[in-house]
């Protein structure tokens, strides 16, 4: 027994190995690869990996974009999105939810995008730095040039933040560690934390030298933009704009006279050319371009998105050129006749007008243009006391671009009147360029836009800002962090 | 164990033959396949297929033991001076016998089992016919609740057993057949590349059919399923959601059989919707309760109709008149398909020599109810048995499958083709099956002006393209050597090889002409979807057996082996937009969109297990541990260890005259973890691809942040149980009650969008759930003519969420957000509530910040949350706990009955709560057709017009509950009526046996829900959140009439 019992458990134990070794020896066999995906730790040795992740930036900024434009369109009375089957992408922005007989946009719906998008760039800028300042191979101008082109989108993403949240403020800071939760920080702080930050970015393009040591997507260069931003000194210019835009804003927010005076010497320093009088010259400046995929398509062009209309109160308030036809600009961005469509429920007007801006998938958008820094100069004529500047400015565009009489405001017209005027030409000269929202917001001026629906359930309203999105704020109201949840606390998380 | 038992055994020297027949009590019909044996040794002989056996035993007494599949076990004391033995055996109606598998190669008598036993023998699986394998086991096993996605042929089901065990991983069982562990993968065709249904070309909305859908349910012999983690911990880190051990017909001893079933059949919807009758123009405003806007609507200054447009508005004018509108049955005319369903079964089964042989194939064929769809499925399956020598035992088999589905159109749409969804939006008052004089097709739908948003519903499904092809090749083989053979000790070894593989081809076609196609800038869309699956499990495994022949020790056996399995697919996806007329391939289209992606799991493992039983058979203890490794962790080095330990005691005898009535009582009670590993790429830290710009490419940062410490989940379950046959054989009680709780749970942690990342997945969270199970088994009449015998089984659970380390987040998988109802994984909550808006009146602010909602009516300080006047009346809207999408219970009653030749076998199938979301509801209300939208509203609500106003308004209100259905039902699941005809019929045939069947699968259902089926779910197969009805293909009732020829 005892002999069989030992053979027995010597013949298992035999086995036992056996089916160890021959079944699930070696942890080699395991060891497989993700192929689907970039392995992060093999890309700071790849020789490609700089274009690659300075490509990456600009595609992120790129991405941001439509979104801006759409959601400050829709909330600015210059568009809607009747998806058909889907509502929200009308009642959530122009009704919203009632909160204690407030109506406001709600935070955990489709109102609050233009949010994490711009914070992913930012994430991107973090790691391309991290790993442009390891990079032995590169020179320290070369550097300079790399680290000021992602600071300089650092400051727009930034800005485009303010464009949307205003008062509520925004996180200027990016931490390594995936799950740190940093403060918000008021308005004020934003705005000097954009301007500084595009200061240091130009200080560091012109220590750069000729050449950005990678290639700048076509958007920037002449064939697009219509002038060359793709070296430091032409960056430089793309920065200077963001420069006076950002001061511009900011002087209407409580920058007061110092802005303004900047947004004047920046205007100096970028590619302003008060001299314009085709299109051509007036589109020059840096574009997002687009193409079908693997690019991406425009996804605001006629060619495909069948559900972007127009206010039709851009019809409406178009004022007439000598000739009694409408302003040109209207005519040249505006289609009509699309079949009536409406939003939910009867919570729009109907509409049948839509853009003609992006006849196809490949046309591109604008970053900005020569003919906003025109008009961003005619208001800072304004805030500096030059009236007389300001609406020459004005009448600059208005009569090159819309092909209008000169505009009748004078020396002696109020402030408020030339503001008026200048906020007219931004309107139709910046048509779906991400500005009527905010413009109207700075000035005090949110009242003026029209509600579709005034009374009953579906009575329309118009949002201050974009709520901070419900993801943003549920994994921050146990953190102890100061100011975790913004200047309203709660409020902004929660309606 | 079969090459165990069959093995000629080295007696010694001293021994004599006994002779006998075994036959079936009663009938006196040979029974073959019994094995004889002595008790207390291993070995035995297998009786003939004319119930003859021959057995060598010592000189002296001998006390046999017969056995049979579907028998009572018999022992009989056979003198010294006997020489042939005969037995007769009774039925075992209650399904005490049989084995149960413990292990890799390892299984155990029934009735010694230590944990909860499932089994679904054939006859039981093949009561009638279903669209896959889920649907003939639903209502048969205890503690899984199964799920029909929607009413799709060909497939579209879910099991889940003991509720979800997991928030993000796998939430399927383990299927493994004959030992060959099979995907169960739901491959998502592509629809939403059409439908837009989702922003990208697949998703699980899809109307995916999961591919056990391959699997041919009539080769099946037996399915186990596992329960408890001590029964599956011997599957490691895969087996926490329950095994399913399928296994399939081989061959017997004897002339070779030949069984031919046809079946003709037909199917019809089950229930449709109905839509709203118009009884005048006017009543067509009433979509909202505006006075304002109904007085407009009748002076022409506002369109009558949703999304109105000028054609609309001429069509309902021109449709209506002051006696009323015209009203058109369209979802009678489209799912009015009864088109014949059929099935040819064929298959011959035998054996001589050392060879046993089965071979079947199969052809299916089931129509679906909307107009051009259905599900084909052609198979066909070879296993073989052979023996080499007395100590090799080879056996394999091999199955290939051939499913095509054309899988019709439905669910969540947003282009308009789903038709439950697109007529939701559409007043029934125009003929639109009819034919446009030019384009020779259906009219173009009046709706939304045209040229966007909507389509022809019969245009739809009669050009629209959905279907899926897959070739599916599964094959196993065992190698068994018996190395050792001694009177009390054996050693088995044995390799498992086994081999899954599939390829799939998904094809979606919208032809460029439909009326909705212009709306995303694009004429046309085609898409080819490529996956192939590939599926290969080895296992290696000894198992020593040792019978001491004491009574306090009857037998222990060691089993120890080691596992490796890999798991690789690919999928390959074309999309092309933008097509020239009639052509499909990809070369063609405008705008052409790829998607390629790999996934890949290696596992191994190594493992032993001890079983022992004693005390005269009375008492049996298990112990083991597995040891798991895989690919998926983040230490790939390291093995994570699945123990088990479970024991059971039976008391034979009464224990005092109350229990008399008690022929033997179970009780048993086991420990055991199994594991669920990480989700594929969880663990790599990735750089995302930024897209193409100007030509470029780019890279940027990823959303996921990879996790190098990931590790398994790990399910602790505690069951106990008792099983008890009285009534001397008439009536058997099961009950179980378990307690699992999963550590290091999954979960996605989101990050906050201001750190620029989306999501990590870490090991942080418990979650747990509490069980009780309950089988009644009666046999309240057997005798020569007949047999009744009734089942009924009972399930409860509760899931909890006990903590998380990481904030409260929406369970994942798909929803459609707070309004309309979704799962939330919070500590201390159920997650299997459905969280969505609810109104509240006030809103109590304390004083460190925190809010809660109150209803004014509670006597708190009730605060306006915008603070500076309280006395402001409002409402504000919350995300609540409006129910629990869990049942209460799931029931079901089981009656067989059998009288002379005739057989009547039903199932009813009852689930007691468990709440859905019904959103097909909410879209008819939107659009106001539902069918009873002109209602009188509830008493207390009578500031709405209407029912549908009511409903509506209330849900546009915030208010969700609503459209949040109660989905208690009692559904007729099975019903078969047979006939074995005399044998004079089956001659004429020239058979040896006929058999005549009526059968019918859902034939009925009770129930006060408003749509289709509240088992339903819009996004397939998923852990949670799957309870959501939007516009499905309705669910279907099927007939058939077999005829079944043994030759």
């Amino acid at each position: 027994m005892t002999h069989t019992l030992m053979r027995t458990y010597i013949g298992t134990a035999a086995i036992a190995a056996m089916a160890l070794g021959a079944v699930s020896c070696t942890q080699s066999a395991i060891d497989i690869n993700n192929p689907n995906v970039a392995q992060s730790g093999a890309v700071a040795t790849d020789p490609t990996a700089l274009q690659l992740l300075a490509t990456g930036l600009f595609a992120d900024q790129r991405g941001t974009r439509q979104a801006q434009i759409t959601n400050t369109g829709i909330l600015g009375r210059e568009m809607y999105t009747f998806t058909p089957q889907e509502g929200r992408n009308t009642t959530n922005y122009l009704v919203g939810i009632n909160v204690g007989g407030v109506q406001k946009l709600d935070p955990a719906g489709f109102a609050n995008g233009s949010w994490n998008g711009q914070y992913t760039t930012l994430r991107d800028i973090l790691f391309f730095n991290t790993f442009v300042n390891a990079q032995t191979g590169l020179s320290a101008q070369q550097k300079s040039g790399a680290l000021a082109v992602a600071q300089t989108f650092e400051a727009m993403m930034i800005f485009e933040l303010l464009e949307t949240r205003d008062t509520l403020g925004v996180v200027v800071e990016m931490n390594a560690k995936p799950d740190s939760i940093l403060p918000f920080v008021s308005r004020d702080s934003g705005y000097k934390y954009v301007l500084n930050t595009l200061d240091a970015a130009a200080t560091k393009l012109q220590s750069a030298g000729v050449v950005i040591p990678f290639t700048v997507p076509p958007g920037f260069g002449t064939s697009v933009a219509g002038a060359n931003f793709t070296t430091p000194a032409g960056f430089l210019l793309f920065n200077r704009a963001l420069r006076a835009k950002a001061s511009v804003y900011y002087a209407t927010l409580g920058g007061g006279a110092a802005a303004w005076t900047a947004a004047l010497t920046a205007l100096g320093q970028s590619f302003i050319n008060a001299s314009a009088t085709t299109r051509a010259q007036f589109d020059v400046g840096p574009y997002d371009t687009y193409a079908p995929s693997p690019d991406s398509p425009n996804g605001l062009s006629q060619a495909t998105n069948t559900n972007l209309y127009s206010h039709m109160s851009i019809q409406a308030d178009a004022q007439l050129k000598a000739d009694g036809q409408p302003d040109d600009r209207y005519t040249a961005k505006i289609r009509t006749g699309l079949p009536s469509r409406q939003g939910p429920g009867g919570s729009s007007a109907a509409s049948t007008l839509g853009f003609s801006m992006w006849p196809t998938t490949s046309s591109p958008v604008p970053i900005i243009r020569n003919e906003e820094l025109i008009l961003l100069r005619a208001e800072a004529k304004l805030g500096t006391g030059d009236k007389a500047g300001a609406i020459a400015d004005l009448n600059i565009v208005r009569q090159n671009s819309g092909g209008l009489p000169a505009s009748t405001l004078t020396a002696s017209s109020t402030d408020a009147q030339v503001i008026d005027g200048i906020l007219y030409e931004k309107r139709y000269s910046l048509l779906m360029e991400a500005n009527r929202w905010p413009d109207v917001r700075r000035y005090g001026r949110l009242n003026t836009l029209p509600l579709d629906v005034t009374t009953g359930s579906n009575a329309n309203f118009v949002a201050k800002v974009m709520p901070i999105p419900q993801g943003e704020c549920l994994p921050r109201l146990t953190s102890k962090v100061a100011n975790a949840l913004g200047p309203n606390g709660q409020n902004n998380c929660a309606p | 164990m079969l090459a165990l038992a069959l093995a000629a055994s080295p007696l010694a020297a001293q021994t004599r033959e006994i002779t006998g027949k075994v036959t079936q009590a009663g009938a006196g019909t040979p029974i073959s396949e019994a094995t004889i044996g002595i008790v207390g040794a291993q070995l035995g002989v297998r009786a003939n297929e004319r119930g003859e056996y021959r057995l060598r035993v010592p000189e002296g007494d001998a006390t046999l033991l017969v056995r049979a599949i579907g028998f009572k076990r018999q022992t009989l004391r056979v003198p010294a001076t006997q020489a042939t033995a005969d037995f007769a055996l009774e039925k075992d109606v209650l399904q005490l016998e049989g084995v149960t598998v413990t292990g890799q190669a390892t299984e155990i008598d029934k009735r010694n089992a230590s944990t909860a036993v499932a089994s679904v023998s054939a006859e039981e699986l093949m009561v009638a016919p279903a669209k896959s394998l889920e649907g003939n086991l639903s209502g048969k096993v205890i503690g899984a609740t199964i799920f029909e996605n929607s009413g799709v042929p060909g497939g579209g089901m879910q099991i889940q057993i003991r509720g979800a065990t997991s928030i993000l991983g796998q939430g399927d069982p383990l299927y493994v057949v004959d030992g060959v562990i099979v995907s169960n993968q739901s491959v998502q065709g592509g629809l939403s590349s059409i439908s837009h249904s989702s922003g990208s070309t697949q998703s699980s909305q899809d109307q995916t059919v999961n591919r056990l859908a391959d699997i041919n349910p009539n080769d099946i012999e037996n399915i186990e399923v596992l329960k408890s983690a001590a029964a599956t911990a011997i599957y490691g880190s895969r087996a926490t959601n329950g095994v399913v051990v399928i296994t399939t017909k081989r061959g017997k001893a004897g002339a070779t059989r030949y069984n031919v079933t046809q079946r003709v059949g037909s199917q019809q919807a089950t229930r449709l919707l109905g839509s709203r009758h118009f009884s005048s123009y006017d009543q067509g405003c009433g979509a909202t309760r505006n006075a304002d806007s109904l007085a407009k609507c009748a002076n022409g200054s506002v369109k009558p109709w949703i999304g109105s447009s000028t054609q609309a508005d001429s069509v309902a004018r021109a449709n209506c008149t002051a006696s009323g509108c015209a009203w058109y049955d369209w979802q009678g005319a489209l799912y009015n398909n009864t088109s014949p369903a059929f099935e040819t079964i064929m298959s011959a089964s035998g054996g001589f020599n050392n060879t046993k042989y089965f071979g079947s194939v199969n052809d299916r064929q089931s129509p679906g109810t909307q107009q051009n769809s259905g599900a084909r499925l052609s198979s066909g399956r070879v296993n073989l048995d052979q023996t080499i020598g007395d100590k090799i035992t080879l056996s394999g088999g091999v199955n290939f499958s051939h499913n095509l589905t054309h899988n019709g159109i439905g669910g969540n749409d947003n282009s308009g083709i789903s038709p439950m969804y697109a007529l939701g939006y559409a007043p029934a008052i125009y003929n639109l099956e009819q034919i446009d004089p030019i384009t020779h097709r259906p009219v173009k739908m009046f709706m939304n002006g045209g040229g966007s948003g909507t389509a022809n519903p019969f245009d739809v499904v009669h050009q629209i393209v959905n279907a899926e092809d897959t070739w599916r090749q599964i094959g196993t083989v065992r190698l068994g050597y018996l190395a050792l053979s001694t009177v009390k000790n054996t050693v088995q070894l044995t390799y498992l090889g086994g081999v899954d593989r599939f390829s799939f081809e998904g094809n979606q076609y919208s032809p460029n002409y439909l009326q909705f196609e212009p709306a995303d800038g694009f004429l046309g869309t085609s898409q080819i979807d490529n996956t192939s699956s590939r599926n290969i499990n080895q296992s290696l495994n000894a198992v020593w057996t040792f019978n001491p022949g004491y009574k306090w020790f009857n037998s222990a056996q060691t089993s120890v082996g080691g596992t490796y399995e890999t798991q690789y697919t690919r999928n390959y996806l074309v999309r092309q937009r933008g097509l020239t007329p009639t052509r499909v391939i990809a070369a063609n289209g405008s705008d052409i969109a790829t998607f390629d992606e790999v996934r890949e799991f290696r596992d191994q493992s190594h493992y032993i297990n001890e079983q022992f039983i004693g005390l005269d058979e009375k008492l049996s203890v298990a112990i083991g541990v597995r040891d798991d490794r895989g690919s998926a962790n983040g230490d790939r080095s390291k093995f994570y260890a699945f123990p088990k330990y479970s024991a059971s005691y039976r008391f034979t005898e009464p224990l005092n005259r109350f229990t008399s009535a008690i022929d033997e009582l179970k009780l048993r009670a086991s420990y055991g973890q199994s594991g669920n590993r990480p989700n594929f790429g969880v663990r790599e830290i990735t750089i995302g691809s930024g897209g193409v710009i100007g030509g470029a490419n780019s890279l940027s940062a990823s959303s996921t942040v990879g996790n190098p410490n990931i590790k398994p989940e790990v399910m602790n379950e505690f069951e106990m149980g008792a099983d008890a046959a009285f009534l001397r054989g008439r009536a058997l009680l099961e009950v179980s009650r378990y307690n699992r709780v999963i550590k290091d749970l999954l979960v996605t942690y989101p990050l906050a969008p201001s750190s620029g990342l989306g999501t990590q997945t870490v090991n942080g969270g418990q979650i747990s759930t509490r069980g009780i199970e309950a089988g009644l088994t009666l046999v309240p009449i057997t005798n020569r003519n007949t047999e009744w015998t009734f089942r009924t089984t009972y399930q409860h659970n509760v899931q909890y969420v006990d903590k998380l380390t990481v904030p409260a987040f929406n369970a994942p998988g798909g929803s459609f957000g707070v309004s309309y109802g979704r799962n939330r994984v919070v500590a201390g909550t159920r997650p299997t509530y459905i969280w969505g808006n609810q109104v509240y009146s006030c809103i109590n602010t304390t004083v460190d910040g925190k809010l809660v909602v109150g209803t004014g009516q509670d006597n708190k300080p009730c605060h306006r949350i915008n603070a500076g006047d309280p006395s402001v009346a409002g409402s504000i809207t919350r995300d609540s706990i409006i129910a629990d999408a869990n049942p209460i219970a799931q029931i079901s009653f089981l009656n067989t009955v059998r009288w002379k030749n005739f057989s009547l076998t039903g199932l009813l199938d009852w689930r007691v709560a468990g709440y859905t979301a019904d959103m097909t509801k909410n879209t008819w209300d939107e659009g106001g057709n539902s069918r009873d939208y002109d209602k009188a509203p509830p008493p207390n609500d009578a500031g709405y017009k209407t029912m549908g106003d009511f409903r509506y308004g209330t849900w546009n209100d915030g208010n969700i509950g609503t459209y949040i259905d109660r989905g208690t039902y009692l559904k007729l699941r099975e019903i078969s009526v047979s006939y074995l005809a005399p044998k004079a019929w089956a001659s004429w045939l020239r058979a040896n046996d006929l058999r005549i069947s009526v059968q019918g699968r859902n034939l009925g259902m009770v129930t006060d829900y408003w749509s289709f089926d509240p088992e339903f779910n819009n996004f397939g197969n998923q852990n949670f959140n799957r309870f959501i009805d939007l516009g499905p293909y309705p669910s279907m009732r099927q007939f058939f009439l077999s005829i079944d020829l043994g030759y």
